[in-house]
């Protein structure tokens, strides 16, 4: 839109928290649905979002701007999205897979659930009952019976004081 | 967020979970009765396949070779040029070639999937392995009909095919088997696609790309898409041409895949596709070497010396790990207690 003028346009917006974020319309747009806002014209004031945390959502917009400062080359691209999640967490890489699902980012959504499967890879059932807050519900008789039946996937595992 | 754990929705817990290696997900299956449910679910396993067909990291060949009075079914993966064995998936007893049935890896016969793949060996017959989904095996009887054994119903059902009037002889009899197509290339004087389709168990036939007039082509699965391929001979160099059709049992509109140019030596020089590795092809070259070919840099290399491509008795077949066949890798090592049949 404001193209012609050369003026970067800049886009005020507000996670759940209340915290106040500017970024450049040009890297914002990477999220559809903050497009679909601009093109909308809905993008005037402030653009809550309302399922996004401030911790959260700096995060990702230091995603917007790194991955936007880069041309068009996927490789760059590709070794951008890797160092900037090789040094987070399950919980954060949980919350920014929950932002980029609700900003529809599919670039960052795909390397944030390829990154959890890459954590997954090697952890222990009761890690992943832990981190998801999933109940077991099997019965001692049933896990025993289904644990039996592919015990070679449980090589190599790291070992889980729960497991 | 509560504490040390997330709260994620099931639907962002699959696209997780479709990333992650058959291993992994077998062990999950452990987690909770909704994890095993989701992960058992034949829409997830396809949904399986297709992502791990996109990543292109798993690069295995079901290899047949003739070793001792066997015929040996075994999985291979070619990592840093090398081929690395990754063990013995089945063996076919001595007295099973060429006439009886035999059962290769059975699949779990509990949950969704409640059915087992039959393969059928038969002197004149072939048969196509189709995965679960499609539930059917296709067998050839005679020159007029086929048979096609469901393996929801457990039974066999025979058909008329109805193109048979041709005249033409079928040049790969064991088909080649694409998203639950199967697919021949047959020729006298004309060279024609003629194809299964699961839908509604009827053969049917293919265009070719326009390019092509009655020249010998030759079918691949190469990235998990129907390819044809074909040679031009020159003087000195001779180059095959590869065409990849479009997704879609029925759409048959082809591009112009790559064209290799390669050293025309004698009337045996050969460039065979196989299959790709990330974004280079694998080539079987004059009938007993491998060579990846590079196609940004139009240039070859060959793989490592040692690599046994001569205990290849027939060409390797792209093979994946999917739910539906999981590898045991604990049981790769040799003398293990053999898994055959009847």
């Amino acid at each position: 839109m404001a193209a012609e003028t050369g003026t970067p346009t800049t886009l005020t917006l507000k996670s759940n928290d209340d915290e106040l974020f500017s970024v450049a319309e040009s890297a914002a747009i990477l999220s559809v649905t903050i497009r679909n806002m601009v093109e909308d014209g809905c993008a005037g004031g402030v653009i809550p979002l309302d399922n996004v945390d401030g911790k959260t959502l700096a995060s990702v917009i230091t995603y917007m701007n790194g991955i936007s400062a880069i041309p068009a080359d996927e490789e760059k691209k590709k070794s951008y999205r890797d160092k900037f999640l090789s040094d987070k967490d399950f919980e954060t890489l949980a919350d920014m897979v929950l932002a980029a699902n609700y900003l529809n980012m599919s670039c960052l959504m795909d390397a944030v659930s390829a990154k959890i499967a890459q954590v997954m890879e090697k952890k222990s059932v009761g890690w992943v009952r832990r981190k998801f807050g999933i109940e077991n519900d099997y019965t001692p008789e049933e896990e025993a019976a289904v644990k039996e039946e592919h015990k070679w996937t449980f090589e190599g595992v790291e070992t889980d004081d729960d497991n | 967020m509560a504490d040390d754990k997330s709260d994620l929705p099931p639907e962002i817990i699959e696209i997780i979970l479709l990333k992650l290696s058959v291993k992994s997900l077998l062990r999950f299956k452990s987690v909770s009765k909704s994890w095993d449910t989701m992960i058992s679910d034949p829409v997830f396993v396809e949904n399986h396949i297709q992502k791990s067909k996109e990543s292109n990291s798993h690069n295995l060949f079901l290899r047949r070779s003739n070793l001792s009075t066997f015929i040996r079914f075994s999985a291979v993966k070619s990592e840093d040029k090398k081929f690395q064995t990754l063990g013995v998936l089945t063996e076919t007893p001595p007295s099973n070639v060429g006439g009886l049935c035999c059962r290769i890896h059975p699949l779990e016969p509990r949950k969704s999937f409640g059915t087992k793949i039959v393969v059928v060996m038969h002197l004149s017959g072939f048969v196509v392995i189709q995965t679960p989904a499609i539930s059917r095996l296709l067998f050839w009887i005679g020159s007029t009909t086929y048979s096609v054994y469901s393996c929801t119903n457990k039974s066999w059902i025979t058909l008329r095919k109805e193109h048979d009037g041709l005249g033409l002889t079928i040049t790969n009899p064991s088909g080649l088997c694409v998203n639950g197509a199967s697919y021949w290339v047959m020729c006298s004087i004309t060279t024609k696609i003629m194809y299964f389709d699961p839908r509604d168990d009827k053969f049917k036939m293919l265009d070719k790309p326009e390019q092509i007039d009655d020249r010998v082509v030759f079918l691949v699965n190469l990235r998990g898409s129907l390819c044809l391929y074909c040679y031009f001979e020159g003087v000195e160099k001779s180059t095959v041409r590869i065409w990849e059709k479009e997704n879609g049992i029925d759409n048959s509109s082809w591009k112009e895949l790559v064209t290799v140019e390669y050293d025309y030596v004698s009337i045996f020089s050969e460039l065979e596709p196989l299959c790709f590795i990330e974004n280079k092809i694998v080539f079987r070259k004059d009938c007993d070497r491998l060579v990846i070919y590079k196609p940004c840099e139009k240039s070859f290399e060959a793989f490592e010396k040692d690599t046994p491509v001569r205990e290849i008795a027939m060409p390797p077949v792209k093979y994946m790990e999917t739910l539906y066949f999981p590898i045991d890798k604990s049981k790769s090592k040799p003398n293990r207690k053999r898994k055959c049949l009847q």
